[in-house]
């Protein structure tokens, strides 16, 4: 039986190809985590943040139910989450950093506009590099060229956001509050990058991250259900405001949806090549957001050369920065880490080492796993109802959109989520 | 058959490994700060 230490050059022909799969899920995450930020811009259309905030985490709530569903069947996550029980509680907890995040970024936009507030909690893989410096080791024995890498990047990932900060205040004039918005973005950062703490947690036990997202949902959706009725002053409220705006609710659900489709990308490459390169990757997601800011909502119209500058500077030093951290990981150094970590959460919790080996390597424990059942069916028909009746409802936002750009942008997403799902499929099963 | 790796220092319950974890408390706490940050920002 393999246990985690055990090496092989099976061993390393499988993780140079799980490493590529890894690489390719943390890009495709990119382009889909930033069309998914596209929604929030209705927030300047008068709508409460909390509303947006509430049908985008339901739209993500629906989607983490039905997409596992359609992938592997609903029983397989349970059967899954038999082996690692404990981790059900830091899944709830990731839902609630989440959430609260998300909420805090729909202020951010409000306040100081997409292309502005998205690299400010971009930040967030900073604060994933610390955490996984301090409590899971990860740069403890590593080579000086992967810690010049970490921490060169870093700093220049930090240049970048002191760049898009000043743009901030100099186009204050345009939306208002903008420290509320600079505070919301970066308390964002903050909140996304601690989640990172349970993605580690769950991917060095080996847990599939449809598992360990569909008990994220209960957190994400009961945190969000909590602030909507606290801030907007309870149920009868939150229902007045979600019938008042029901012509543009579709959009945040949908926004929830393109979410868990990133969400996953990125929970896969957080599983094959770890936080340091996995979180950064998908972070490239400020350069796609400012395409969709620029080219198709036709953002930062009207202000200084020198305010662009800035922005567009800003948005490609911290991508380069996060470049040379991805790109500065060692190996083996890196795979050792995770053995140790893996070990402690062995002893901590009484996991079998054989799943959590298996798992770690893409492969499947048991004999095969569990077949769709009616269940499935229910909740891949609820979710479409749910979305087709929204979306019958639904009315085109009025503002101004560049169409051609928005099917040029949404048929990147389309190509790299067919070639991503048949390369998962092909490699690991989904696991 | 499941084969469970023994050690010392494993706690005897479940909840007292998870509340003894370092990486419990430590996300767990920005929770609480970013919960606070909203509702000063709100």
């Amino acid at each position: 039986m393999p246990v985690p230490g055990s090496k092989t050059l099976t061993d390393q022909g499988r993780q140079r190809k799980l490493h590529r799969l890894g690489i390719f899920c943390g890009i495709a995450a990119a382009l889909w985590l930033a069309g998914a930020e596209a929604p929030t811009k209705l927030v300047t259309v008068a709508v409460s943040p909390l509303v947006i905030s509430f049908m985008m985490v339901l739209g993500a709530f629906v989607s983490r139910w039905s997409l596992p569903a359609v992938i592997r069947g609903t029983a397989d996550t349970f059967s899954d989450a038999r082996n690692a029980p404990h981790l059900m509680v830091w899944g709830v907890m990731a839902g609630c950093l989440w959430a609260t995040g998300n909420t805090l970024t729909i202020f951010a936009v409000r306040d100081i506009g997409l292309s502005l507030a998205f690299p400010l909690w971009n930040s967030n893989s900073l604060i994933g590099i610390l955490w996984g410096t301090l409590l899971f080791k990860e740069l403890h024995g590593a080579g000086w060229w992967r810690k010049v890498g970490v921490v060169g990047g870093a700093l220049v990932i930090f240049t970048g956001a002191l760049l898009i900060s000043a743009a901030a205040s100099t186009s204050q004039g345009t939306h208002g509050g903008a420290l509320r918005g600079v505070i919301a973005a970066l308390g964002a950062g903050l909140l996304f990058g601690s989640m990172y703490i349970p993605y580690r947690k769950a991917y060095i036990t080996g847990m599939n991250p449809l598992t360990f997202l569909t008990f994220f949902t209960f957190g994400e959706m009961a945190t969000v259900t909590v602030l909507a009725l606290v801030f907007l002053g309870g149920p009868l409220a939150l229902w007045r405001e979600l019938v008042a705006e029901r012509a543009i609710l579709f959009w945040p659900l949908l926004g929830g949806f393109l979410w868990v489709v990133g969400d996953l990308f990125q929970n896969y490459a957080t599983k094959y090549v770890g936080i340091s390169r996995g979180i950064p990757l998908s972070n490239t997601n400020q350069l796609w957001g400012l395409f969709w800011a620029i080219l198709v909502f036709g953002e930062l119209r009207g202000l200084s050369g020198n305010v662009y500058a800035q922005v567009i500077g800003g948005s490609l030093l911290m991508a380069a920065g996060a470049m040379a951290i991805a790109l500065s990981s060692a190996s083996e150094s890196e795979y050792s880490n995770w053995r140790k970590a893996a070990q402690r959460e062995m002893d901590r919790y009484g996991i079998d080492p054989a799943y959590v080996t298996l798992r770690m390597e893409g492969r499947e424990p048991g004999p095969g796993r569990a077949r769709r059942g009616w269940i499935d069916w229910v909740l891949i028909g609820a979710a479409l109802l749910i979305f087709g009746a929204l979306g019958a409802m639904a009315r085109a936002p009025r503002m101004e959109i560049q169409m051609a750009w928005l099917a040029a942008l949404s048929l990147a997403m389309l190509i790299v989520l067919i070639a991503g799902g048949l390369a998962l499929r092909r490699v690991t099963g989904f696991s | 058959m499941r084969l469970r790796s023994e050690s010392s220092e494993r706690p005897r319950s479940p909840w007292k490994a998870i509340l003894g974890d370092v990486q419990f408390w430590a996300p767990f706490g920005v929770l609480l700060l970013g919960l606070l940050v909203l509702a000063l920002i709100q």
